[in-house]
């Protein structure tokens, strides 16, 4: 058994250690905001975070977690009250299929964690681990720099 | 600020849509018949609209939504007409039934084919509605006026949930007056996505996220090659991982749609995918393991020698080229593409006796119905088929060889299964876009003057897929792009042969009409300078004074190619772009115009090229006149992703097959385009006529030769062969 802290709370999973925390998420703890899509690392659909720090869950094992607060995107907003960067993203009207955007969200929430101004550059640098096939990487940075905007007043 | 939680539409997921249309079957068949078994406490007067006593305005959506925003449009169209608020409505994903019409969600036609007939489901339950008012209130209908879910006269206001059971008592009107467009209220006006809450929250559900009781998650290790066999696998290494439940080997059915494989049955997606790698399957590769892309290419050269079957011929092509005084000539390549969505293929399915139930991530419903209907040996009236939002599908999941895998897995299993596709999986077992090879040629006087067209493309056929056998490229492939080529050339030829497969071939965004716009917008800008013109300038004349192209398979067809609109997108990009200003040294406007899915799209791409031979796409203007527009946000969106779409094919787009399996298989050797790649886009809307055409598709064709003549404007390097990547620039 696997004690896992979630968005703030205390899960047991019974997995093998070597699952990626991804499916252990998905289809053991049943958040299933968490998406794969390429299991390699390559993507960033995966993204959570650990102690803030975003990583890649599907190669994340879960035996490594440890004690860090895994955070997903289930666990962004406060009951009805959305995150910040979700309000900016849903303002934006930033998705198209949406399958993606769990993932930049979380990227995006660590980008503005530690740089809660980014210029364009830094925007790409922090995103650019995460792809979008429907092509919003406009809305995305349309959206982080009204995160930001809000952030800041 | 707070934005609260189903503020905005309420949407109903998979259980609830199952719930209530369990309970709603026999509803009318629309349009305007009246359903047979109508509940008393429902007003249902077609299959898209009903409304409850308790007010609730609940309409079904018969589309998928995959991100080009038809659920949304979809419902706009309805109440538009209904005259409700998009904010007060309650929507459900329709289940597959021939009821509805057509529901694949494909080929951009989602508004097109939608505009009047969800109008006029929606008029007629407005129309009803307010004959009951007037009967209510013995006033002429005529008098009286409806807004946001009420009928109004006078002072009086019945809301629709008030008249639900007199309306439903009146006769459906077949031909129900519609709105003057100048009296739109919805239509038009920018609208965000029905399901953005959900996707941003992490709550919506796509077909990888369907759970169910006791559900078994499957992974299948497919055929390298299509047609190929198993010969042995080691079942007990993979039930020796921990989890796993089953090991179950599947035939390829008899279509070609799904291939030899063996699934791994686990509790969990992990456990399925350790159990498949242990699997150690033998595979007899079959009788198409022979095409290797480094040495096919020959073949394609050996058949675009030879006369092709001519699809359009103007003049005498012969003629002019015999008295020509210089003839031009390219040959313009593109590899094999993948759809690479980012939700891999997924479906559930559930068999019960001669009974099943499929959740799918699916573009095409109805066609899951009958495979699945086909494979389990059932009517199709046994199977029914739940659509769950799609992660993407650009085609791919039109086609349901993922659904059959999952049904035969739960008949076989007796237990629900949900098979899930790796990124591996959907890169090397899909259908993807033709390989091609085109050539061209040009016919010019002593002039310079431009006197024969000749066009010969080469690419396996999509019916290659499917009829079992080496397949010609069909009339519909060849209306795309190739025999709309509109330019007045007294003398044109053009011509189609194909080549065989080894690999199965699908549609991909904007399918034939990726190749045939990069060849035809390439070669007219080799022209262009050839002759000494501007490109944009010799592309205007060539198009000369507007004409209509009617369709010989439909001369009656509300869209016809209208010449005049084509030029009105060119000359608003070129404008947008500045066209013909003095660029920096390596820095170049590239120009490029296309008619597809019936609209019509143009572009200017600014890009740079470092002496290094780094590519930089700068800027992209978009011109697109798709008719009256619903969703200007989504015609935005659509633009954008299109671009984005048309620069992953032509810098990266490349899939390769050795002894007929494909070589790549995930984002690391099939790149797409990230987020620092993505250039500023404008776009200009231009709203001609009373129909809409396609917006999904039409952006993706004029962007690759854009950027490709953009990048001869900057460094005078001419490209004939995608992708860009691998090609020196410097």
């Amino acid at each position: 058994m696997i004690t896992l802290l979630v968005n703030g709370e205390r899960r047991t999973v019974d997995a093998d250690p070597a699952m990626p925390l991804l499916w252990a998420l998905r289809d053991l703890l049943g958040l299933k905001g968490t998406k794969y899509g390429c299991g390699a690392g390559l993507c960033g659909s995966c993204t959570v975070h650990l102690d803030g720090e975003p990583v890649r869950s599907c190669l994340t094992t879960v035996g490594s977690v440890g004690r860090k607060a895994v955070t997903t995107i289930e666990g962004l907003a406060s009951g009805d009250e959305m995150h910040p960067v979700q309000i900016a993203w849903f303002e934006a009207n930033t998705p198209q299929c949406g399958y993606c955007h769990p993932g930049q969200i979380m990227s995006a929430v660590a980008l503005l964690e530690r740089t809660p101004n980014p210029t364009d550059d830094e925007i790409d640098a922090a995103m650019s681990g995460n792809i979008c096939r429907c092509g919003t990487y406009l809305g995305i940075r349309e959206a982080i720099r009204l995160a930001a905007q809000g952030s800041t007043s | 600020m707070k934005v609260s939680r189903r503020s905005f539409v309420q949407t109903t997921g998979l259980a609830g849509s199952a719930l209530i249309l369990g309970v709603r079957s026999g509803r009318a068949a629309f349009p305007g018949v009246r359903g047979e078994a109508a509940d008393a406490q429902f007003f249902e007067p077609n299959v898209f609209v009903a409304i409850g006593e308790d007010g609730v305005v609940q309409l079904t959506v018969h589309r998928t939504e995959m991100g080009q925003g038809g659920k949304t449009a979809c419902c706009m169209l309805l109440s538009e007409e209904l005259d409700v608020d998009l904010a007060d409505v309650k929507v459900v994903q329709a289940l597959a039934d021939p009821k509805y019409g057509r529901q694949a969600t494909s080929g951009s036609t989602t508004v097109r084919l939608n505009w009047v007939p969800l109008r006029q489901a929606g008029a007629a339950a407005r129309q009803m509605l307010v004959e009951a008012a007037a009967r209510r209130w013995s006033v002429l209908a005529a008098d009286c006026r409806t807004e946001s879910g009420a009928v109004l006269h006078g002072s009086d206001r019945l809301t629709y949930g008030e008249l639900a059971a007199e309306a439903a008592e009146l006769p459906v009107p077949a031909r129900p007056p519609l709105k003057d467009p100048a009296d739109f209220k919805l239509i038009g006006t920018p609208q965000r996505l029905l399901d953005t809450e959900d996707i941003v929250r992490g709550e919506a559900t796509y077909g990888y996220d369907v759970e169910l009781p006791d559900l078994l998650i499957a992974s299948v290790e497919r055929s390298p090659v299509p047609k190929g066999a198993v010969q042995s696998f080691d079942a007990d290494a993979a039930l020796a991982v921990r989890d796993v439940v089953d090991v179950v080997e599947l035939e390829a059915n008899s279509t070609g749609l799904t291939n030899a494989g063996v699934a791994v049955l686990a509790t969990n997606t992990w456990a399925a995918m350790q159990g498949r790698a242990a699997l150690g399957i033998e595979w007899e590769p079959g009788p198409l393991a022979t095409e290797t892309s480094s040495e096919w290419r020959g073949e394609f050269e050996r058949v675009a020698s030879l006369p092709g079957r001519v699809a359009r011929a103007e003049g005498d092509f012969d003629a002019a080229e015999a008295a020509a005084d210089r003839v031009i000539e390219a040959t313009y390549h593109a590899p094999y593409a993948v759809h690479a969505m980012m939700e891999p293929p997924a479906c559930t399915a559930q068999v019960e006796g001669d009974r099943c139930e499929v959740w799918s991530a699916t573009q095409g419903p109805q066609w899951t119905v009958r495979e699945v209907a086909g494979a389990l040996g059932v009517p199709n009236e046994n199977v029914k088929v739940h659509v769950t939002l799609v992660g993407g599908g650009f085609g791919r999941k039109s086609k349901p060889d993922y659904a059959v895998e999952a049904a035969l897995l739960a008949q076989k299993t007796g237990r629900p299964v949900k098979v899930l596709w790796t990124r591996e999986d959907e890169i090397r077992h899909g259908f993807y876009r033709a390989e091609s090879y085109q050539v061209l040629r040009a016919t010019l006087d002593a002039e310079g003057t431009p006197t024969g067209w000749f066009h010969r493309t080469v690419f396996p056929g999509i019916g290659w897929s499917f009829l079992n056998r080496r397949s010609p490229p069909s009339e519909g492939e060849l209306t795309q792009g190739l025999t709309t080529m509109p330019y007045r050339f007294p003398n044109i030829r053009l011509e189609a042969a194909g080549v065989p497969s080894s690999v199965r071939v699908g549609w991909l965004r904007s399918v034939c009409n990726t190749f045939h716009a990069q060849a035809i917008q390439g070669f007219m800008d080799e022209l262009a300078h050839e002759v000494g013109r501007d490109p944009f300038e010799f592309q205007m004349d060539m198009l000369g004074a507007r004409r209509i192209l009617e369709r010989e398979d439909d001369p009656n067809s509300p869209y016809p190619f209208d010449t005049g609109r084509l030029r009105a997108v060119g000359e608003a990009a070129a404008e947008m772009a500045g066209w013909g200003r003095q660029m920096p040294e390596r820095r170049g406007l590239g120009f490029a115009m296309h008619f597809s899915f019936f609209s019509y799209a143009a572009m200017v791409a600014d890009v740079s090229v470092s002496d290094a031979g780094e590519l930089t796409v700068h800027q992209v203007d978009v011109a697109i006149d798709c008719g009256p527009v619903v969703n200007p946000d989504a015609v935005e969106a659509q633009m954008q992703g299109a671009v984005a779409m048309g620069l992953s094919l032509a810098k990266y787009g490349k899939i390769t097959l050795r002894e007929g399996a494909v070589e790549q298989g995930n984002f690391n050797d099939y790149p797409v385009v990230r987020m620092e790649e993505m250039p500023r886009i404008n776009l200009r809307i231009i709203q001609t006529g009373t129909v809409p055409t396609g917006i999904g598709e039409p952006g993706v064709p004029p962007t690759m030769p854009a950027v490709t003549n953009a990048i001869f404007a900057a460094t005078g390097k001419r490209i004939h062969n995608l992708p860009l990547e691998g090609q020196d620039l410097g």
